[in-house]
């Protein structure tokens, strides 16, 4: 009883137990249970929901794969460049960088979308690029943020006892680095859940899928079937990446 | 054992370090002593190759330290500094276990040999190797920063004002500490600093710069009563004799001699206390008494020259 009480309190202050990570994926996987989601939005008489096809799960798992995908492209572009201009002598670089990625960011995702159709065609290949373009922005600039915030006075004694730069990366920066890059991860990872929304028009398939036909057909239910399916999603990633970032530092 | 020859760093047309020649004997504890700007920092940095020399040499051991490469130089050479750069993200035993780890040494010896320095920096083995740098006060993170320095055991270490971060009352405590720990491990130390009375307490050295040149090199006694230039007497100030003696304790200068008759003082007392006591009571001698029982006598001439760290080095020119 008294050590039960204790490992509760000694629980790090102020972190609270992420209770989302279970409950918006169980309610996730509840709306997609086949039936369940016309069922709750029936009496607000929005609309007909018939049959879905392809089935809903099947629109989420490719949501999901679009999404996954992308956020892996992102960290395996994004966490390099990051690197490569947060190196000594590398300002006039690391400045370059941030403007081009912010770039990104202000130029709008579906003008990003639809001009890459006439090189990459129809389908999820644009949508992939759009989201990859979209998503390299908060990871490159958390990236080069926590590797800038990285005490000095540690990077000097890691050098004066002997570290290569490598292992100053590897041990020293990147650690402490984290967990503002990975805070940037999980907030490129939200809003790409939302993006590849987009991504429907152009043929991508996705939970998008529902709210272009729904717009098509006007029935607002079939809208807010992706809607709903795709903040769960957003919310449910949001929680579980949550996991990963250590809050006690 | 390290010998810099003509050392020179140029930025510009500006000398940061110029035409410096001095040598650092095995197991002397050297300051780099002057005021702000005058290169002691360039210079301690040259010599672990922190910042490339732009002219002369640093022989390690007769070695030219150009011939080695950095880190492997850097690992042989304890580096200690005013930041202290402890890693946050790690424990003090991960800290303190960093070279070795570097160095490749099994994990179980480097266990043993964290719990080894942690102890003798003063530091609980079972209390400290789990907390986290946040968890220590500035006076307990230097501790930890020395043992770190010490882990693999370099025969050099380079201290960039290691206490100077810290309040006076843990700046103290840790000075004294780590005179202990120099006593027993004599190692060739060289340690920057700009606070005079720290260099007059540690040092059986003090090598004086003033702008990038060398304004004195000499022990503690020489630069008092055989000051080299108007700059040295100045930088020092008319009291550093009063100074030197406040960082040794009574008994260092007790000899053996009858107390009849004398006024008495604390052997714990530092030495400049003792001479106010002379002044006070119109005496030349005092005896010294440790817990009640007299362990002997200290004279006023003795407190004029005063005995050093380490004495084998120090040649007695006063007789």
């Amino acid at each position: 009883m008294t050590s039960s009480s204790v490992t509760a309190t000694r629980r790090v202050p102020g972190r609270r137990w992420p209770w989302g990570v279970l409950v918006w994926p169980a309610l996730l996987l509840l709306c997609l249970i086949p039936g369940v989601l016309p069922r709750l939005l029936a009496p607000l008489n929005l609309g007909e929901l018939t049959a879905f096809d392809p089935p809903l799960w099947r629109l989420t798992l490719t949501h999901l794969g679009l999404v996954a995908l992308a956020t892996g492209v992102v960290l395996l572009l994004g966490v390099p460049l990051a690197i490569a201009v947060t190196r000594p002598r590398r300002e006039a670089l690391r400045q370059l960088a941030e403007t081009l990625v912010g770039l990104g960011q202000t130029v709008p995702t579906f003008a990003i979308l639809a001009l890459a159709v006439p090189a990459l065609g129809f389908g999820w290949q644009p949508t992939l690029l759009g989201l990859i373009v979209y998503g390299l922005v908060p990871v490159v600039s958390n990236g080069i943020a926590g590797l800038l915030a990285v005490d000095a006075s540690a990077l000097d004694a890691a050098r004066g006892m002997g570290m290569t730069g490598r292992q100053r990366l590897l041990r020293v920066e990147l650690p402490l680095a984290l967990p503002i890059l990975l805070a940037g991860v999980r907030t490129s990872t939200v809003y790409n859940v939302g993006t590849a929304t987009v991504g429907a028009a152009l043929g991508a398939g996705g939970l998008g899928e529902p709210i272009i036909n729904g717009l098509s057909q006007q029935n607002t239910a079939l809208v807010l079937v992706g809607a709903v399916l795709s903040a769960l999603l957003a919310l449910s990633l949001d929680a579980l990446l949550g996991l990963f970032s250590p809050r006690n530092q | 054992m390290i010998e810099l020859q003509a050392l020179q760093k140029r930025y510009g047309e500006t000398y940061a370090v110029r035409d410096l020649n001095l040598v650092f004997a095995e197991g002397v504890l050297t300051a780099l002593l002057g005021p702000s700007g005058c290169g002691k920092t360039t210079t301690l940095r040259m010599i672990n190759r922190l910042i490339e020399p732009t002219g002369g040499r640093v022989l390690l051991r007769g070695e030219d330290t150009h011939s080695l490469k950095p880190e492997t130089l850097r690992r042989g050479i304890g580096y200690v500094i005013q930041q202290i750069g402890l890693f946050p993200h790690l424990n003090v035993a991960q800290n303190v276990a960093t070279v070795p780890d570097l160095l490749g040494r099994p994990a179980r010896d480097t266990a043993r040999r964290v719990d080894e320095l942690l102890d003798l920096v003063g530091l609980n083995p079972d209390e400290y190797r789990h907390k986290k740098p946040a968890e220590l006060s500035g006076g307990q993170a230097q501790r930890v920063g020395v043992a770190r320095a010490l882990a693999a055991d370099p025969p050099v270490l380079l201290m960039d004002e290691p206490f100077g971060a810290l309040d006076p009352l843990a700046r103290d405590k840790l000075q004294d500490a780590f005179r202990e720990i120099q006593r027993g491990l004599k190692k060739t130390v060289i340690m920057v600093t700009h606070d005079i009375d720290e260099a007059l307490r540690l040092a059986d050295r003090i090598a004086l710069m003033n702008a990038g040149e060398l304004a004195q090199f000499g022990t503690p006694d020489d630069l008092i009563h055989r000051p080299a230039s108007s700059f040295v007497r100045q930088f020092l100030g008319e009291d550093a004799a009063l100074r030197q003696l406040a960082g040794r304790r009574a008994a260092d200068f007790v000899r053996p001699g009858d107390p009849a008759g004398l006024p008495t003082v604390e052997a714990h007392l530092n030495a400049r206390s003792a001479l106010g006591i002379m002044l006070r009571e119109g005496s030349d001698a005092l005896a010294v008494t440790e817990e009640g029982q007299v362990t002997g006598v200290l004279h006023w001439r003795d407190l004029q020259t005063v005995p050093r760290l380490s004495a084998e080095f120090i040649p007695d020119e006063r007789g």
